[in-house]
């Protein structure tokens, strides 16, 4: 039973120590504390500063993607309108051709097609079917219509419709050191303190162990028994240093003693660059940025959460999502005729997703998997605006206008406005810069429905993105 | 070890003196739970205010009528001396010490009364801190601390199998000092 014995006697002789008079007190330890308290502070101080400027940073963010994206499309709406109302002053000359066509209600909804529209109104679909697409644009017509459109191509066909009710204007968004450290040193005393207990208790067993002495004496000098004299000194530097020295060279711990991080939460911005596998079709390229929160819950598992952007290309898609809106009118007090043409091409979506995961680290190397719901915020397309004020071919007296612009609509009805992806991934890195590859999964319907001639559209998407992730704290 | 709330109350606000007076009183109880799991009295003293930053940031979580004050600061002491052990865990384990070879004496049994009598505290930290670095840990929550192999294989990340190794080897390696001082001085 020596093993007990052998528990006991070191249980009785831990028990019965008295530190106070083993481990002498030395203002150098509390100046090394005091170093230590002073930089955890500091580290609070900029984790305050730098929660307050992200949220600054994301809430300038989303004003400016707002004002921004309120700005075109305020745009195009104007421009619609004064596209169409010469169309309008026409009517009285177009009336007697409107009876000919007996055309019903021709409205267009925002988020039907024209092909919808077609079957319900054929007479009418010549003129609105020329680009065998959705119809979308809004204040083109508000109150009853009845002009000729003339196709721009033969010129030939003269179409009269008439309608009910105008065409429901699209919606836009318009919604808008630490200074206080006292000067408390050596001399410093401390204010209040009661005597304690333990302090007495442990006066009393040194008084009763004379040759217990600091623990600096014991291990470097001879010891008081001489019985223990065969026992070598311990070569702490020996047992410390050179198994470090040998396998780590250049990562020996420092002596001094530094500031040691122990928080388990770290914070990070991250970019990635996406490439989106569509098979059929040419591979896109967008890209993800944002920032996320990692929290250490046990040993090397990590939890992540966070919110990042997320452009989702489009264009590369055959016919996808192309919006035309054709108007056309005499001319007042002439022979001639207007056209005008717009266009929207959608090129992008942008998403905002708040991606949670679970993150597995070994040294520098992380695996990580988690999902994503996303939220569609807004579409980006072209918006090709054309006006013709004769159908005599263009020249230099009567040039075609033609207007291009980057469009951004918010109003995302039209689409899948949520949706879960799933991610897993790998990470490496050191320090605080880290390369990161995602695999990812989002539905196929994310996109818009394609053209009735395009192949049908995909289960899911499949993507993958490099990125790299830089991190606050190490 | 009775303390003033209103010394705790303050310190955990931050007020230097009070933190001063506070690192005076916990200083050497701190002190003495390190050094029997550092390998040096440097490395003790960089622990110590490591746990004391700690405790002066959670001071608000002592309850006074739940637990000790002494008990606590050594719970939380422990508990930083077992975090800094598992971040230093990648070069720990490639740490080779060759010295615990030793070579064999004779099976006699140890006389523990002489040993007790001969044996102080000093000398018995310095054997403790002639283990090897994860033996001398596990050694010190089971033996010393008294913790259960359970509490120690959660604790640092081992199986209850290889703790009780740790124990197992720690007692052999520390009951073959003891011989070989008795046989020398014998």
């Amino acid at each position: 039973m020596e093993k007990e014995n052998l528990d006991d006697l070191m249980r009785q002789k831990f028990d019965t120590d008295a530190p106070g008079a083993r481990f002498e007190f030395r203002e150098e330890y509390w100046e090394q504390a005091q170093a230590l308290i002073e930089a955890d502070e500091r580290r609070r101080k900029r984790r305050f500063l730098w929660w307050w400027w992200f949220g600054g940073l994301l809430l300038a963010g989303g004003g400016g993607l707002f004002w921004y994206g309120g700005g075109q499309t305020d745009y195009s709406a104007d421009d619609a309108v004064q596209v169409t109302s010469p169309a309008r002053k026409n009517n009285e000359v177009n009336d007697r051709d409107s009876n000919d066509t007996n055309a019903e209600s021709n409205e267009w909804p925002t988020g039907k097609r024209a092909i919808d529209a077609k079957t319900t109104t054929p007479k009418s679909s010549r003129v609105t079917d020329a680009s065998g697409s959705r119809l979308h644009n809004a204040a083109t017509t508000t109150g009853p219509l009845s002009s000729h459109a003339s196709d721009a191509a033969s010129g030939s066909t003269i179409v009269s419709s008439k309608t009910k009710s105008g065409i429901a204007t699209r919606s836009k968004n318009e919604s808008a050191e630490s200074a206080g450290i006292p000067a408390n040193r050596t001399t410093d005393k401390p204010p209040q303190l009661t005597p304690s207990s333990t302090d007495a208790g442990m006066k009393d067993v040194s008084a009763a162990n004379p040759g217990s002495d600091t623990l600096e004496t014991s291990a470097s000098t001879a010891p008081v028994n001489s019985l223990l004299a065969p026992l070598p000194p311990i070569d702490f530097q020996m047992y410390t240093f050179l198994p470090r020295i040998l396998f780590f060279p250049r990562a020996a711990p420092d002596r001094e003693i530094k500031p040691q991080k122990t928080s388990r939460f770290k914070v990070d911005l991250n970019a990635a660059a996406t490439y989106y596998d569509t098979r059929e079709n040419t591979p896109w390229f967008g890209g993800a940025a944002g920032a996320s929160a990692e929290y250490r819950f046990y040993q090397q598992f990590r939890v992540f959460a966070g919110a990042a952007w997320r452009y989702i290309p489009t264009e590369k898609l055959r016919g996808i999502d192309t919006i035309s809106n054709f108007t056309s009118g005499q001319r007042r007090y002439s022979f001639g005729y207007e056209q005008n043409y717009q266009t929207i091409r959608l090129v992008a979506l942008h998403a905002l997703e708040f991606p949670i995961g679970l993150r597995w680290r070994w040294n520098a190397i992380a695996v990580e998997a988690g999902i994503a719901p996303s939220r569609l915020i807004a579409v980006r397309a072209n918006l090709l605006s054309s006006r013709q004020s004769s159908l005599e071919p263009p020249d230099l007296l009567n040039p075609l206008i033609e207007q291009k612009k980057i469009w951004i609509d918010f109003n995302t009805e039209r689409y899948r406005q949520t949706w879960i992806s799933s991610f897993a991934g790998i990470e490496w890195g050191t320090g605080r810069l880290k390369l990161s590859v995602r695999g990812f999964r989002m539905p196929g319907n994310v996109l818009p429905k394609q053209h009735f001639l395009s192949p049908p559209q995909k289960k899911y998407l499949f993507g993958a993105e490099a990125g790299l992730r830089w991190r606050f704290s190490e | 070890m009775n303390l003033d709330p209103q010394l705790l109350t303050a310190a955990h606000r931050g007020d230097r003196k009070a933190q001063y007076a506070l690192y005076r009183v916990c200083f050497p109880v701190l002190m003495a739970v390190c050094v029997r799991y550092k390998r040096d009295q440097q490395e003790a003293v960089a622990a110590v205010n490591t746990g004391f930053l700690k405790i002066i940031n959670h001071l608000d979580k002592y309850k006074r009528d739940e637990v000790p004050f002494e008990a606590w600061i050594r719970r939380v002491m422990i508990n930083t001396v077992i975090d800094e052990f598992r971040r230093e865990k990648q070069w720990r384990e490639l740490t080779v010490f060759t010295d615990t070879i030793e070579r064999a004496y004779p099976k006699e049994p140890i006389n523990w009364n002489e040993a007790e009598q001969r044996l102080d505290l000093q000398h018995l930290e310095a054997l403790l801190r002639r283990l090897p670095p994860v033996t001398q840990k596990v050694f010190n929550l089971f033996a010393l601390d008294g913790f259960s192999h359970q509490e120690i294989s959660e604790m640092l990340g081992m199986s209850e199998g290889t703790s009780k190794w740790h124990v197992s080897n720690a007692r052999q390696q520390l009951q073959t000092w003891i011989k070989k001082e008795q046989y020398l001085t014998a």
